[in-house]
């Protein structure tokens, strides 16, 4: 009976390391792979991508460039073997006639180093339009300034720097020659590609995107697997996505919001929570975007901004529909205390 | 009974008291209040007000213009009104239609609103505080006055809107549709951002609250939730019409303008219901600045009241209001980036909101309610200790501070704009009486730009020389340069070869060098006093000769070849060659209809009106009568002799054998024709049958009202 006992005890100890640490960790790693390829096909693997904000253009605006306007930013290089500025620009969803000239060169020089002209009727709304230019070596710890002359931008027909942080990235490309023959330069690389990774709010993005099976597996283990259905601490896992997209900086990302509210709202649903949920992991965010304020910390705390509005919106809709339909029966905050307790005394009992 | 009623009486005095103590330069001062967007009218442009408030072209400022603002026409004849009525002058006037509304109406339309939802003093009076000294209605308060005057009757319209749905009576829709009114007319967008507030509280009254069961009851809750905006769109009627005729209501220069201030705008300035602008003393125009830590109570208080009060449908709603207004005011900030832009360039109406602080006003209002919620429930909660007690004082008393504290700047004075007295300097003064002595028509080009100082009136237009080089005149004179300081650009300008044409056909006799006025915060462009800069550019126009008036520092410049503002050429002006012109008799009726007697003509003549040229402006042969408009067989000189000419003004030929009947003209002896016509600005036509429909709704309105009044009085 006992042997009986510890076998079943066994059985289930290795079917939660396998349900909730194996499969998911698994599904973790392959996502990090996914994600390192996908971020590597555009740029290349062997180029590194630095974010920088408005705060590096000079006199940022976000008006129509209009003719004989510009735009004028000063960078400082962060690598070496810089051979790409990309800017983002807003085209107010229009296609615009406009031609602009761009030029760059470092600071204090009286000459361009390079210089082109581009339409604008390519530019996408709020995406990075690519400038490139022949790489420079050692353009590291360099100040470089760049223009962008519009030529005959007119009111509703030119383009204006979009205001959506990073507002221009620079690119830097290593030698893939090298990078294979000398191994100190491999390892130089290798070092700088995976900080440069880890800070890219791209691949982290990436990297979300291609762990959703993470999150399906466990909405299939919330869905079928029946003593799952009143572990509510699960309803923790939108809230440490939304953290870690805060903390990340890729909270300016609409598909990641759209994606994270609507698994907010499946919880919602799944638990049938009161509205007054979202209000206070809404209040809870609102006091970590006031202390990250004043630790200097802006992007996290428009991030938990962010989503204290979001879940102040859904617990709204959620109030009205509680207000429309009182006899429904919802778990409140009374509620799961009390549940919590009563799983608790059960599992204390059962010991 | 006798204690609440006490209690009122000391919370009305308390707002009063605040209320006065903030608002004591508008009070208790005679001075004028001028500042920023906030112009100044000497009693000579108040007289233009009377007259021709009502005129869709304006011709007292620059080369003349459409009346966009026209909705805003009947505040305008306030002035002119008072001006003629009591001879008030303009400091007392603008006192009376607009500061002293808003110092009162903000309070105590908030106290009405949030009268209605709180029974407790505490709360309303936090709440009254939240709305009338947030930080975004102080800033609007230093120049915005239309707007603060539209947000200032916000909270009593919705409350009359609230009456009207849960009433059911005509009456309190009728009475909320002129306050809407009186809203819109101080600032149309103040009362669109409204419509969107009521509009969305009929929805959720309908659907959530007291929609009403039956069919019946339904359709008259339908008709009542919309009355308010019909007796709003007819009392507007007589502007919409007309700009709609123009063809300028959805499209104009002042909405194709790009977005502006998206690097000002944030989130955490929407949730804080902080201005980017504010420094908690003289504001720093187009700077962001840091958020004072005690303006993040606003959205943790806010969220307290709704978490404890969330069963409460009124509070929900409101929690709504301010998630709207969050959402907005954030303009092209994260979440949704493309929204704010997207709407800008689709949704009706939405292009008159180039920047999105207007939309603070949501926030406002959102949470002055639930702010006072959260109060409500902390002064209505039963204490059992001392210690409890006493923190329910200190809590509420330190936030009633920190609310005071945002006034701080307006009651000493720091913040100046508004809250700081001014006087005419004597220089302008001197050029003003040396304008109003002329009688003859002219223009006076103000160099660098015209000051709030400057004379204009129907006889004496005024043109901002800085103002037309960054626009048309720099496109003309092709010295127009985005990246050149507007200085280099007037510079430019003077030294073209064309200017002594322009300036000639623009009917412009004087040229005046402006003082710069900075102890007036009136610093215009640059940060240097470039007046010898200029004055010594105009020296180098020999056609310019100037004119000692007596006045010290302005400088002041005669032009003597100017044309009048009517005149004929025999031939088609050129820019290049000089054309001779001769006078022709014209009387002046009002800015949309002049007289004209043509003698002896007998040759193709061009007729020369040196306004902006619009296709709205006909020659019309005898006298002109805005009904005729509407028949088809007016008898006008076609479209097609009327042409707009290289400086962007009205020319026409008229040919006389082309045009000339017995009935049309009077054929002398020698063959040559007298020709009356009337130089008429067509879409003026639109403005009357227009206000037959607003004047008659007003009636209409009135008449129900008193009709009601009486009624009850018999009743009871």
């Amino acid at each position: 009976m006992v042997l009986k006992k510890q076998k079943r005890t066994k059985k289930n100890s290795f079917n939660i390391v396998l349900k909730f640490w194996f499969i998911p960790l698994m599904f973790i790693i392959l996502g990090f792979v996914l994600a390192f390829i996908h971020i590597n096909i555009e740029p290349g693997i062997t180029i590194l991508v630095y974010p920088h904000n408005k705060k590096e253009i000079v006199s940022f605006k976000t008006d129509e460039l209009l003719a004989r306007g510009k735009i004028t930013s000063k960078f400082k290089a962060k690598d070496n073997n810089l051979g790409i500025v990309a800017v983002r620009f807003n085209t107010h969803f229009r296609i615009n006639n406009d031609t602009v000239i761009f030029r760059i060169r470092e600071l204090g020089k009286t000459n361009w180093f390079y210089e082109n002209r581009y339409k604008v009727d390519q530019f996408q709304p709020n995406q990075f339009f690519t400038f490139g230019l022949p790489i420079i070596d050692n353009s590291e710890g360099r100040v470089y300034e760049f223009e962008i002359e519009s030529i005959k931008g007119k009111i509703n027909d030119a383009v204006a720097l979009s205001p959506i942080e990073p507002v221009f990235v620079t690119k830097y490309q290593y030698s893939r020659q090298k990078i294979t023959s000398n191994s100190e330069y491999a390892l130089k690389f290798l070092g700088k590609k995976s900080v440069n990774l880890l800070t890219n709010p791209d691949f982290l993005l990436a990297w979300l995107v291609y762990n959703l099976p993470v999150l399906l597996y466990f909405v299939w283990l919330f869905l079928f697997e029946k003593f799952l259905n009143r572990k509510y601490y699960f309803a923790l896992l939108p809230i440490i996505f939304m953290l870690m997209v805060v903390l990340s900086g890729i909270a300016n990302n609409d598909i990641v919001t759209i994606g994270l509210t609507i698994m907010w709202i499946y919880f919602i649903y799944l638990y049938k929570f009161r509205g007054v949920f979202s209000f206070v992991v809404s209040s809870i965010f609102i006091i970590f975007s006031f202390c990250t304020y004043y630790l200097g910390l802006e992007n996290a705390s428009k991030g938990f901004s962010v989503w204290a509005f979001i879940l102040l919106i859904v617990g709204i809709v959620n109030q009205i529909v509680e207000l429309k339909f009182p006899d429904k029966k919802m778990i409140g905050l009374s509620d799961l205390r009390d549940s919590i307790i009563h799983q608790k005394t059960s599992r204390k009992k059962q010991k | 009974m006798n204690m609440f009623k006490k209690r009122n009486v000391i919370l009305i005095i308390s707002i009063f008291l605040v209320i006065f103590s903030v608002y004591h330069t508008w009070f208790f001062s005679t001075g004028i209040l001028s500042h920023g967007d906030w112009t100044f009218f000497f009693p000579e442009t108040q007289a233009y007000f009377y007259h021709f408030s009502f005129s869709i072209w304006n011709n007292v400022n620059s080369l003349g213009r459409v009346v966009l603002e026209m909705g805003q026409a009947p505040t305008f004849f306030a002035y002119g009104l008072l001006g003629n009525l009591f001879g008030t002058d303009f400091s007392l006037n603008e006192r009376i239609i607009y500061f002293f509304p808003i110092a009162l109406l903000t309070p105590i339309s908030s106290y009405i609103l949030l009268n209605k939802f709180f029974q407790s003093r505490v709360a309303v009076l936090i709440g009254v505080l939240t709305y009338s000294f947030n930080t975004y209605f102080l800033v609007i308060q230093t120049g915005h006055l239309t707007l603060m005057a539209a947000f200032s009757l916000a909270p009593l319209i919705l409350y009359l809107y609230i009456n009207t749905l849960e009433t059911k009576k005509i009456i309190w829709a009728i009475i909320c549709g002129l306050f809407f009114y009186l809203s819109s007319m101080y600032e149309p967008r103040g009362a669109y951002i409204l419509s969107g507030v009521l509009f969305l509280y009929s929805l959720y009254f309908m659907l959530f609250l007291k929609g009403g069961h039956s069919l019946n009851n339904v359709v008259k809750t339908f008709i009542l939730a919309y009355l308010p905006f019909l007796i709003v769109g007819l009392l507007n009627f007589y502007w919409i019409f007309t700009l709609i005729n123009i063809g300028v209501i959805a499209s104009n220069e002042l909405f194709q303008r790009s977005l502006y201030g998206n690097e000002f705008f944030s989130i955490l300035n929407s949730f804080t219901l902080f201005h980017p602008f504010w420094t908690g003393a003289k504001l720093e125009i187009a700077t962001s600045q840091p958020i004072a830590a005690y303006f993040w109570l606003y959205p943790i208080l806010a969220l307290l009241g709704l978490i404890i009060n969330r069963k409460n449908k009124y509070i929900v709603f409101f929690a709504a209001i301010s998630l709207i207004g969050i959402f907005l005011t954030k303009q092209s900030d994260i979440p949704f980036s493309n929204v704010y832009s997207w709407l800008y360039e689709h949704f009706p109406g939405f292009n008159a909101f180039r920047e999105a602080s207007k939309f603070y006003s949501l926030t406002a209002l959102g949470y002055s309610v639930l702010i006072a919620s959260f109060f409500s429930w902390l002064w209505q909660k039963e204490l059992n200790t001392s210690l409890k007690k006493y923190l329910r004082y200190i809590i509420t008393i330190s936030f009633i501070s920190l609310l005071l504290w945002n006034t701080k700047p307006l009651i000493t004075g720091e913040i100046g704009a508004l809250f700081k007295t001014r006087t005419s300097p004597a220089d302008f003064l001197i050029v003003r009486d040396f304008l109003l002595n002329q009688n003859s028509y002219f223009r006076t080009l103000w160099i660098p730009v015209t000051s709030r100082w400057s004379t204009q009136t129907a006889l004496h237009p005024m043109i901002s020389m800085g103002n037309k080089v960054d626009t048309d005149w720099g496109q003309i004179l092709k010295t127009w340069d985005i990246d050149v300081r507007q200085e280099n650009n007037i510079v430019e300008s003077l030294r073209s070869r064309k200017i002594e044409d322009l300036l000639s056909r623009a009917s412009i006799k004087y040229v005046i060098v402006s003082t710069r006025l900075s102890d007036n915060e009136e610093d215009w462009t640059g940060p240097v006093d470039n007046r010898v800069f200029y004055i010594n550019e105009v020296n180098k126009l020999f056609f310019l000769k100037k004119v000692d008036i007596g006045t010290k520092e302005i400088a002041i410049y005669e032009n003597k070849n100017f044309r009048p503002h009517i005149y004929l050429t025999k031939e088609k002006e050129s820019t290049t060659s000089a054309t001779a012109y001769s006078q022709v008799d014209h009387t002046f009726i009002s800015p949309t209809e002049y007289k004209i007697e043509f003698k002896n003509v007998s040759n193709p003549t061009y007729v020369h009106f040196t306004e902006t040229y619009h296709p709205g402006w006909k020659l019309y042969f005898g006298s002109a009568d805005w009904r005729s408009f509407f028949v088809k067989n007016v008898s006008i000189l076609s479209d097609k002799s009327h042409y707009q000419d290289e400086y962007n003004l009205n020319a026409f030929l008229l040919n006389p054998d082309e045009v000339c009947n017995d009935k049309l003209c009077d054929k002398n002896s020698d063959g040559s024709y007298n020709i009356n016509m009337s130089l008429y600005f067509q879409p003026q036509a639109y403005i009357y049958p227009g206000l037959a429909v607003s004047g008659a709704t007003l009636i209409i309105c009135f008449g129900y009202i008193l009709y009601y009044g009486i009624k009850k009085t018999k009743k009871n």
